[in-house]
C-alpha cells in the first residue's frame, strides 16, 4: 500500500476538478473499449498522461510507486494470457505470437488507466474534488463521509505502525502478529476508533455541524475550461471512432 | 479481489456502476441519515479504520503465512448492512482513486463484488447463523459465503468483458478455492474481533434488522436454478417460428439486404452481450452442464427480474408521490 508521500505534493497549477474528473473517465472508458490486441492503437493514448505529467511536473516517483504497486496483479493476468491464447496474429507484415501481444496490450492497458487516475488525484485536492462530486449531484452525505475517511486515513494508518512496532519490539522472532493477540489488539483499536467518532461528532456539533449546512466550495466552471473539456473528451472519442 | 480498468468493458463497467448507484441510493434511504446524524462521523473513521487494520497482519496457524482484514464482514456487523455498504462504496473509491487499488471504471464491479455480497447476503446468513450457533462458525461461514459470491461475481464480469483470454472453468477454479481459503481467514479475524468487542463493550453490536422476502427469495432462487441449471439441458431443436421459416424458405433465419439492415446487425452483434445464449467467445461445460448457456440463463433471469419489476416500483413511488 503507498501512502503519506502524497500528502506532501503541492498543488502546482488550478485546474478546474470537474473537467479533470470528466476527461479522466472519458479517457479511461476510451482505453478500456479497445480490443485484446491493440497495442498499437493504444501507444498515441499514453500522450495524454505524459503531456499531464510533464506540464504539470507531477512527482515521477510516486507515480512510480502507484505502477510498481500495479505490477503483481497486471504480471499475473498478463502471464495467464500467455498461458491460454495460442495462436498467430498478423502484425504489420509479419505473423507473430498472439499471446506476447495480448500481453503487452494488457499491461499498457493497466498502467494507462492507472496514470489517468494518479493524474486526477495528484492535480485536484480531494476538497476540490468533494465540490466536482456535488456539482455531479452525487448525495452530499456521500461527499461528507468521503472528506471523513480521508480525514482520518492518514491519521489511523500511523496509529496502526506503531501497534505494530510495539509488538514487534516485543516480540522480535515474529514475522506477524499471533492471531490470539491480533484479536484484542485491533480490537482496541476498533474502540479507541468508536471513542474517536464520538468525540468527533460532539466537536462536530458543538460547531454548529448539519449534513446540508456544511459548506464545501464548488468552484465555478468557466466557459474557458468548459471548452477545454470538450475539446479534450471530442479529441479522446474522435481517435476511438477513427481507429477500431 | 479488486478489479483493474483493463480487464472490464466499457458496457460492463458502466451497467455495474448504476447498478451500486441504484443499491447506495436504496441504502441511503433506508439509512435515513437525517434522523440519525451521528451515525456520518462513526462511518467515517470506521472507514478509515478498515484501512489502518489491513496494515496489521496476523499469522496463520500451522502456514508459516500471514492474512489481513478485508473488513466487509465487519462493518455489516457493526453498521448494518446499509450503512456498512455505503462506507465500503467510500473505500473503495478512495482505494481506486489515491491507491491506484482497482479501476475508476471498474469501481462498479467492485462495489458489488466485495460490499454488495458481503452485506446483503453474508450479513443476513451471519444474523441468522449467530442466533444458532457461536460466532466464529458464523462469522466464517458469512465470510466464504460472501467471497465465494464475489469472486464468482468477478468471473462473470470478466467474461462478460472478453478483454483478456481466460477459459471459464480453469478461472473459476482458480478463483473459488483461492477465496475459499481467504473467506476462512476472513470469517476468524472478523470473529476475533467481534467476539473481543462484545465481551469489552457489547452495546455496539448493530440492532438494525435487515428484511428479507422469504417468498422472494425462494421464487428468486428456483428462477435462477431454471436459468442457470436447466437452460443448459433444453431443447436445441428450432422453435415454432423457426421451423416454419425453415419449411417456408428452406433456411432457419431470415438474412437481411439493403444497408442498413447490415449495419443495425453490426450493431446488434457489437452490443449484445450473450449471443445466442452464450458467452461471447463460446463456452465451456463440464459433462451435460453447458457453462455458457447456464451463465446465460442466470443472467438473463436476472435481466427479466429487473426489467418485471422496475415498471412497478416506478408506478409505486409515481403513486405515492401523486
Amino acid at each position: 500500500m503507498i501512502y503519506p508521500p502524497m500528502l506532501n505534493i503541492v498543488q502546482r497549477r488550478n485546474i478546474h476538478p470537474l473537467s479533470i474528473l470528466i476527461i479522466t473517465f472519458t479517457y479511461i472508458f476510451v482505453v478500456a473499449s479497445f480490443h485484446s490486441y491493440a497495442f498499437i492503437e493504444l501507444m498515441p493514448l499514453s500522450l495524454y498522461p505524459i503531456a499531464m505529467i510533464i506540464f504539470y511536473r507531477l512527482p515521477i516517483r510516486h507515480i512510480k510507486h502507484v505502477l510498481i504497486a500495479s505490477l503483481p496483479f497486471a504480471t499475473a493476468i498478463g502471464v495467464s494470457q500467455l498461458l491460454f491464447i495460442d495462436e498467430h496474429i498478423l502484425f504489420f507484415h509479419w505473423y507473430i505470437e498472439a499471446r506476447w501481444l495480448a500481453f503487452s496490450t494488457f499491461v499498457l492497458k493497466n498502467t494507462l488507466a492507472i496514470l489517468a487516475a494518479t493524474v486526477l488525484f495528484l492535480t485536484t485536492p480531494i476538497e476540490q474534488l468533494a465540490g466536482a462530486l456535488l456539482s455531479l449531484r452525487i448525495p452530499r452525505f456521500l461527499v461528507i463521509q468521503l472528506l471523513l475517511t480521508y480525514r482520518y486515513i492518514f491519521l489511523f494508518l500511523e496509529e496502526a505502525k506503531r501497534l505494530r512496532q510495539a509488538y514487534m519490539l516485543r516480540a522480535p522472532r515474529h514475522r506477524a502478529i499471533k492471531l490470539s493477540v491480533w484479536g484484542s489488539l485491533v480490537g482496541h483499536l476498533l474502540l479507541r476508533t468508536f471513542d474517536r467518532a464520538e468525540r468527533v461528532y460532539e466537536a462536530m456539533t458543538l460547531r454548529g455541524f448539519s449534513i446540508q449546512r456544511m459548506h464545501i466550495k464548488i468552484k465555478r466552471w468557466t466557459t474557458r475550461e468548459m471548452i477545454y473539456t470538450y475539446v479534450t473528451i471530442t479529441l479522446f472519442i474522435v481517435y476511438r471512432l477513427v481507429v477500431i | 479481489m479488486h478489479m483493474a480498468d483493463a480487464l472490464i468493458s466499457p458496457t460492463v463497467g458502466v451497467a455495474m456502476w448504476g447498478a451500486t448507484a441504484g443499491i447506495a441510493s436504496y441504502s441511503l434511504k433506508k439509512l435515513n441519515i437525517e434522523a440519525d446524524e451521528k451515525k456520518l462521523p462513526l462511518m467515517g473513521v470506521l472507514g478509515a479504520f478498515v484501512f489502518a487494520a489491513q496494515m496489521i497482519n496476523f499469522a496463520i496457524p500451522g502456514t508459516g503465512s500471514s492474512g489481513h482484514l478485508g473488513g466487509g464482514l465487519l462493518l455489516a456487523a457493526l453498521l448494518g448492512p446499509y450503512a456498512a455498504f455505503l462506507t465500503l462504496s467510500v473505500v473503495l473509491f478512495i482505494q481506486a482513486l489515491f491507491f491506484a487499488d482497482g479501476g475508476l471504471l471498474a469501481f462498479g464491479c467492485n462495489v458489488l463484488n466485495l460490499g454488495f455480497y458481503t452485506c446483503f447476503i453474508a450479513y443476513p446468513v451471519y444474523k441468522r447463523l449467530i442466533r444458532r450457533t457461536n460466532i466464529w462458525l458464523a462469522s466464517i461461514i458469512a465470510a466464504v459465503v460472501g467471497l465465494q459470491l464475489g469472486a464468482f461475481s468477478v468471473v462473470v464480469q470478466t467474461l462478460l468483458s472478453g478483454k483478456v483470454e481466460l477459459p471459464f472453468t480453469t478461472f473459476t477454479l482458480f478463483m473459488q478455492p483461492i477465496h475459499l481459503a481467504i473467506g476462512i481467514v476472513e470469517g476468524i479475524a472478523t470473529a476475533a474481533i467481534i467476539s473481543f468487542v462484545m465481551k469489552t463493550k457489547p452495546e455496539l453490536s448493530t440492532t438494525i434488522e435487515t428484511p428479507i422476502n422469504r417468498l422472494v427469495g425462494t421464487l428468486g432462487l428456483l428462477a435462477l436454478m431454471i436459468g442457470g441449471i436447466f437452460s443448459s439441458i433444453a431443447s436445441s431443436k428450432p422453435d415454432g417460428l423457426e421451423w416454419s421459416v425453415f419449411h417456408a424458405i428452406g433456411t432457419d433465419e431470415l438474412r437481411a439486404t439493403t444497408a442498413v439492415h447490415h449495419a443495425l446487425e453490426r450493431l446488434q452483434q457489437s452490443l449484445a452481450l450473450l449471443p445466442d445464449y452464450n458467452l461471447k467467445g463460446g463456452g465451456t461445460s463440464i459433462g451435460w452442464l453447458d457453462i455458457g448457456t447456464s451463465i446465460s440463463g442466470i443472467i438473463g433471469t436476472f435481466i427479466v427480474a429487473v426489467a418485471i419489476m422496475a415498471p412497478y416500483i416506478i408506478i409505486k413511488k409515481w403513486r405515492k408521490e401523486a
